[in-house]
């Protein structure tokens, strides 16, 4: 039986008798009803994204929409890594929820595992009512927060990765932490970091203590549209 | 007493491994913190 070039779908041989070319039409048009099904359904303003990376298979999307590729509880570890991080995505983002360090120490993320070059950073800071901006540059990782949390303090942090699947250019990481505080109330860290040695596509991202342990928290990274 | 743990997620297959980090990884995040506590001068393009 002759198929299709590109898909495969089931053609009538030119030798097939024309009195079996009714249902030859359909086995056809049944294939190609196999094939496109991906492309039944959304809604108005959604867009089409490939699900996997097999062939045909798509999903309806939300435009800028965030899947969520992978999760990871902190509980008692003293590094987390993300690692193969796939280049799927437009940009990524990285969600740490209540997370918190046995010692006073910063949380520590470095990018590609290369601790041997150089992050820079600015950290705009408020601790209650007092403002305060921290300039640093540091040969192995970016500080997640401008501050330490050493119990449960609600924090969140949220961090931001554009364009990360690209080669070749340094790589804007921008991140925001907020968490309670038993004195002041509250503290708040916003910050923009970079590797300037490193213009590699980022495919792994660590978390990591530099002595003790993350008590608590669960990072969540999705990929975005 | 034992190492802090280290958890390896494989975000292309889905597969997580969770063990006792080494003495050499615990020597070396300790490493790099130190490391990091040292100033780099910035680059100036000139």
């Amino acid at each position: 039986m002759a198929t299709t070039t590109n898909f495969g779908w089931t053609t009538p041989d030119d030798t097939d008798a024309v009195i079996n070319g009714a249902a030859a039409i359909r086995t056809a048009l049944n294939g190609v009803d196999t094939s496109l099904v991906d492309l039944k359904g959304g809604t108005t303003g959604q867009v089409l994204a490939k699900a996997s990376n097999t062939d045909l298979d798509f999903t309806w999307a939300a435009p800028g929409s965030y899947t969520q590729i992978a999760s990871s509880s902190m509980v008692g570890v003293g590094q987390v890594n993300f690692n193969s991080i796939p280049g799927d995505y437009r940009n990524l983002v990285l969600v740490i929820r209540d997370w918190y360090t046995s010692a006073a120490v910063t949380l520590a993320m470095t990018i590609n595992g290369v601790s041997t070059s150089t992050y820079c950073g600015k950290t705009d800071t408020i601790t209650g009512t007092t403002f305060g901006t921290d300039n640093y540059v540091s040969t192995a990782f970016i500080r997640v927060h401008g501050s330490t949390i050493t119990a449960d303090r609600n924090s969140q942090t949220i961090i931001e990765i554009d364009d990360y699947a690209t080669a070749g250019n340094i790589k804007r990481i921008k991140g925001t932490t907020v968490a309670t505080t038993a004195v002041p109330d509250f503290a708040m860290s916003d910050w923009t970091a970079f590797n300037r040695a490193n213009t590699a596509a980022i495919t792994s991202i660590t978390l990591q203590v530099s002595t003790g342990t993350i008590v608590g928290g669960t990072a969540v990274l999705y990929g975005v549209r | 007493m034992p190492n802090p743990l280290i958890t390896n997620v494989n975000v292309s297959t889905g597969e997580v491994e969770v063990r006792e980090m080494t003495d050499a990884e615990v020597a070396q995040r300790e490493k790099d913190y130190e490391a990091s506590l040292a100033s780099v001068a910035p680059e100036v393009e000139a």
